[in-house]
């Protein structure tokens, strides 16, 4: 039998996990703007190569990288969206 | 803000170029010589206002040209060592309705994602970009308002986040009454609610 209140749960979860997220972007947003583009820049910038770098090595193929780009399009569950 | 900045209706981004930004400088270089007028759009000028952020793709719209021109962009593009890796760019002229890859020859990744301008929301980017200069080139970008009420309307995770970073960033530059007029017409009020109390 399943517990009546596991979805809350769950939707409660995502909402942290979502204001978490927000959080974390606006703080990012205060680091550039207290530091030097040289510090905040390469420290963005070694996170954009280093996953490309990540997914040159993958080898993944066209279709397999659409399906994963489509998938990370979904709206937040609960949105109705 | 440290290294980002609205100057004379220029954004100057004072940080090295990625290899997001080296792809697009080359693409660009590419179509500026051609004439070609185009914009980019969407999570790219989120990351390139330093979203810190993994993405793949980088989209771009192109003004519509003809079959002819396509040609030569096709060509110009080989030329510059540039590729399709999802199709051929010889198919360009037919998949420009929807879009196309391109990527620095032999790589899948990063690569553009390019399109013709289709509705209404890419001629107003299109009509309404402005310049932002990175690593001593300039890109086209554009206009923030209707970045951030275009991500609130896809409303991802990713997209809400983008709308979030560019909100916070340009609050101060934002011109609001466009900001609300984007909302407006794609239906996105409570998104932009939630936004603004974010």
């Amino acid at each position: 039998m399943s517990d009546s209140s596991e979805p809350d749960a769950l939707a409660a979860k995502h909402e942290r996990n979502r204001e978490q997220r927000v959080e974390a972007v606006k703080r990012w947003v205060e680091y550039i703007r207290d530091h030097p583009a040289e510090v905040w820049g390469a420290q963005q910038n070694r996170l954009v190569n280093s996953q490309i770098e990540s997914a040159r090595e993958s080898g993944l193929d066209v279709e397999h990288r659409r399906r994963v780009d489509e998938a990370g399009r979904e709206p937040y569950p609960g949105d109705g969206s | 803000m440290a290294g980002i900045e609205l100057v004379d209706g220029t954004l100057v981004v004072d940080r090295e170029p990625n290899v997001l930004d080296e792809l697009a400088i080359r693409f660009s270089a590419v179509l500026d010589d051609l004439g070609i007028e185009h914009v980019y759009v969407s999570g790219y000028v989120a990351i390139l206002t330093g979203r810190s952020r993994a993405t793949e793709d980088v989209d771009v719209l192109l003004e519509r040209v003809d079959d002819e021109t396509v040609d030569e962009l096709v060509y110009r593009l080989e030329e510059a060592g540039l590729w399709g890796p999802a199709m051929p760019l010889d198919r360009m002229a037919e998949l420009l309705e929807d879009n196309i890859w391109v990527a620095e020859e032999g790589e899948m990744v990063p690569h553009l994602e390019v399109k013709f301008v289709d509705d209404r929301f890419d001629r107003a980017s299109l009509a309404g970009r402005f310049p932002a200069r990175i690593g001593g080139a300039e890109l086209p970008v554009g206009p923030l308002e209707l970045q951030i009420a275009y991500k609130l309307w896809i409303n991802s995770p990713v997209d809400f986040e983008d709308a979030v970073h560019l909100y916070t960033l340009f609050e101060e530059s934002l011109r609001t009454g466009e900001l609300q007029r984007w909302v407006d017409e794609l239906g996105v009020q409570e998104e932009y609610e939630r936004l603004e109390r974010a």
